[in-house]
């Protein structure tokens, strides 16, 4: 019998790493011999498709229907044995380079304030003050009740010291427009309250990614929903936990008087800076429109120019704001990284302030405007020979544990004062467990809605402690 | 309006002999400040309810956050107090569901024009049936004066208290220049004859219709249209049969200009800033597809419902 020459036609030959798996071949293959395996491949994170050469006849129809550049291609002698590795540029050709020169930091300068009498200033523009002070010429906003005198002092000032205020279309234009001011380098902030800091979140997410500062002050408001405009800290979660997607954190500073609404926005910009990642003032409806005595700082800032900005000059022309990272790999790095940054947070930041806590038997526990009545009442408490002391944290984030455990040692009972749902005790049992401290028994004054727990609650509740421990 | 989808939710059926009175309409007293244009607004909308003996069961009213958006609270229709900037997607979601229902939305102009900018033009595109209002008062009322899209260039406000530093954004060229518009309209709160007519027209028309309504805001705005309400010169009213007309202002408003609404050109036209404030229908045409058409589905059977969702899981069967 002759034998005709048949021209074996090639199989098709692929590595799996370089499969996008978009099943194009899957429908192009007549024979029905290709589908996805089972597996994920470990090189490119996705399931890529596998043949089955005992059907296919070779048509040839999988190649054309690929487009990958180096997916299914005619099988030839050369891939036998060949192991092939995906690897990006960067391991390939090294570093990005471009003929840019090194930027380098240049250094903030404080300036010399001159000695000015002390003022009575609204919580709002407190922080605005502070904001200014701190070097911010950078303003971006949409209103919202109760912050928005803060931002409205800014569209009065900040044209006069040849700054930039801006009333956004909405919280999202606003974060996007700091993302981008922050990127530059520059001090920009923003006052918002609850409804307009969750708009933000995704934008903040970004911010964290790329590394980029900026200051949001969030007086919050009583939620959830549009809620109303009173005060509450049922955001507390949101700022601890929840800022965006993905791995992030901020320091969270909580101020209680108009005072600490300056010194703690001009310090926020200092912190953003250190650790090129955006800041959270924390504050509250009441604190924002009472009035209260404000000392300024016996200096100002004169802002420098971080050397990563993309600061639109030819020293800072080799830099890149990104916070997209394709390489599974490269990401993981990334998020060692920013977990190193929020470890440091977790050591050098936490802050807290205790009145009568040295030989505290009874601890309050409040910040904001609740610790402001939480602290009357230790006072009226102590009149009575109750030995209350009262904790407040300033860094909602990092929770100030390391100045809280001693205090623990002697306290008989802890008392939360809130208003809101119980956000602030929830950091408190973190940190503490974290830490692996048993607390003593944990009890709450919690108001919701707009509603200041009073200083009588709070006093009642303590002395109904200490009543039913002698009992 | 769907037969199929009245019945399948039990609602009231179309031989309706149950009547009206305004009683069964206005909700609550209205705490708007004094002499705000908001209260006209509210009063002719009242009237058109009751003309078109719209039962209150089958009536919402959506809104989104700010002084014009109070307006359900102070109905007794269905009412929906969303999201600032997004009352209409969450009308359209209503709408979508429920083709049977009478959906009205009020919004103010930093509502509609700036936070729910996206939405609005969107809005327009899908033409799903409702009547939009947008209650612009060129400034932010309910948060205490600050800067919208709509106030005049160099307004002072509290965010720019040197004056708007923008030309105001034209809703009515913004919407006409949108893709499947298809009702647009403009009147003006303290002219109750054409109001009520204008509300009237945009409720009648198969499709998504926008009205700006002039409104005044005494508290902020007190001189914004001032010079427009005290001389009606200044005022041109577009008229047509198939427009809005009302022969009994036709003594205080003389000017005028026949336009048909048909002619989208020269309706844009018409909607670009003039010497004269334009009050009627720039533009109508009911042959625009609506998006709850387009998407309408017959109904399935139970039995229909389950051979698709088993077709379905066949797919994924091992
Ligand atoms: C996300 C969000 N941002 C900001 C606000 C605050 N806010 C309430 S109403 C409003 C604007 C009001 O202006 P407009 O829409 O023109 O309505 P008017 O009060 O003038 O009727 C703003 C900014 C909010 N409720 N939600
Ligand atoms: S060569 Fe032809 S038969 Fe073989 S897998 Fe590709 S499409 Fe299928
Ligand atoms: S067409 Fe190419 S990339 Fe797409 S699944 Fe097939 S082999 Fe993979
Ligand atoms: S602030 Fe202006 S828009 Fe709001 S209720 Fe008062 S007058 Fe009306
Ligand atoms: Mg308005």
């Amino acid at each position: 019998m002759a034998t005709a020459q048949t021209k074996v036609r090639p199989k098709p030959f692929l590595f799996p790493q370089l499969c996008k798996a978009c099943g194009r071949c899957i429908d192009a293959c007549p024979k029905h011999c290709i589908e996805f395996a089972t597996e994920i491949d470990p090189q490119s994170g996705l399931t890529p498709i596998v043949v089955h050469e005992d059907v296919c006849n070779g048509c040839g129809l999988c190649f054309d229907a690929c487009p990958e550049p180096y997916g299914l291609m005619p099988r030839t002698a050369d891939f036998e044995g060949v192991d092939m590795v995906v690897s990006d540029p960067y391991t390939t050709f090294g570093a990005r380079t471009h003929g840019a020169p090194q930027a380098e930091d240049i250094p903030d300068r404080p300036v010399p304030l001159p000695a000015v009498e002390p003022m009575v200033l609204k919580g709002n523009y407190a922080a605005a003050v502070g904001a200014m002070l701190a070097g911010c010429r950078h303003f971006f906003g949409y209103p919202i009740t109760p912050s928005t005198e803060g931002a409205e002092l800014m569209a009065k000032v900040l044209p006069e010291m040849h700054g930039v205020f801006v009333q956004a279309v909405s919280e999202v234009a606003t974060v996007n427009m700091m993302y981008g001011c922050g990127g530059a380098g520059l001090r920009c902030m923003t006052f918002t309250s609850s409804p307009g800091f969750s708009l933000m979140l995704e934008g903040i997410s970004y911010m964290v990614g790329a590394e980029v500062p900026g200051v949001f002050v969030n007086v919050m408001r009583g939620g959830p929903g549009l809620g109303n405009i009173g005060p509450e800290q049922a955001d507390i979660s949101l700022m601890c936990r929840g800022l965006g997607h993905g791995n992030t954190h901020a320091i969270v500073l909580a101020p209680s008087t108009p005072q600490e609404m300056l010194d703690l926005t001009m310090e926020a910009f200092a912190l953003a800076f250190r650790y090129r990642n955006p800041v959270v003032i924390a504050g509250d409806g009441y604190l924002g429109q009472v009035s209260g005595r404000v000392t300024l700082p016996t200096h100002l800032v004169q802002p420098g120019i971080p050397a990563w900005a993309v600061y639109g000059d030819a020293m800072h022309r080799g830099n890149l704001i990104t916070s997209i990272y394709i390489v599974e790999a490269d990401l993981e790095l990334h998020n060692e990284k920013l977990n190193r940054k929020f470890a440091d947070m977790e050591a050098a930041e936490q802050r807290s302030a205790c009145l009568e806590c040295d030989d505290a038997e009874w601890l309050v526990i409040a910040t904001n405007t609740p610790g402001r009545m939480a602290g009357g009442a230790v006072q009226q408490l102590r009149a009575e020979g109750v030995k209350a002391g009262l904790f407040r944290p300033i860094t909602l984030w990092p929770f100030p544990v390391d100045a809280l455990v001693p205090l623990l040692e002697r306290a008989r009972g802890i008392v939360v004062v809130e208003a809101g749902p119980g956000q602030l005790e929830d950091e408190l049992r973190l940190a503490l467990s974290k830490r692996g401290t048993m607390p003593p028994p944990i009890h709450a004054v919690r108001r919701h809605g707009g509603v200041l727990p009073s200083l009588a609650e709070i006093v009642e509740r303590v002395r109904g402690l200490t009543e039913v421990s002698h009992g | 309006m769907s037969q199929t989808s009245c019945s399948l939710f039990g609602c009231g059926v179309d031989d309706d002999d149950r009547s009206w009175s305004m009683d069964d309409y206005a909700g609550g007293l209205a705490r708007w400040c004094p002499g705000c244009g908001d209260h006209a607004i509210l009063a002719a909308v009242e009237r058109l309810l009751e003309a078109e003996q719209l039962p209150p069961e089958r009536t919402v009213f959506v809104s989104g956050i700010g002084c014009a958006s109070r307006f359900p609270h102070y109905l007794k229709t269905y009412g929906f107090h969303g999201i600032h900037g997004r009352a209409l997607p969450i009308a359209t979601g209503v709408k979508l569901r429920r083709p049977d229902l009478h959906v009205f939305v009020v919004m103010g102009d930093g509502d509609c024009t700036s936070i729910g900018a996206g939405h609005w033009i969107h809005a327009v595109r899908y033409n799903v049936s409702m009547v939009a209002l947008m209650l612009d008062n060129g400034i932010y009322g309910l948060t205490k004066n600050q800067t919208s899209p709509t106030t005049p260039q160099h307004y002072a406000s509290n965010t720019q208290p040197k004056g708007s530093f923008l030309m105001p954004l034209n809703p009515l060229s913004a919407t006409l220049g949108v893709s499947n518009a298809s009702f647009v309209a403009q009147t003006a709160d303290w002219i109750p004859a054409h109001l009520y007519a204008t509300i009237q027209a945009a409720y009648r028309h198969r499709g998504f219709s926008f009205v700006r309504i002039l409104q005044r805001c005494p508290q902020y705005t007190s001189d914004m249209f001032e010079e427009a309400v005290r001389n009606p010169k200044m005022i041109e009213m577009l008229v047509h049969p198939d427009g809005v007309e009302t022969p009994e202002l036709d003594k205080i408003y003389t000017q005028k200009r026949v336009h048909d609404p048909r002619d989208l050109d020269t309706g844009r036209h018409l909607a670009e800033p003039a010497d004269k404030i334009r009050l009627g229908i720039f533009f109508r045409d009911e042959s625009r597809e609506r998006y709850e058409e387009l998407r309408a589905q017959r109904v399935h059977t139970a039995q229909e419902k389950i051979a698709r969702l088993n077709e379905e899981f066949d797919k994924y069967a091992v």
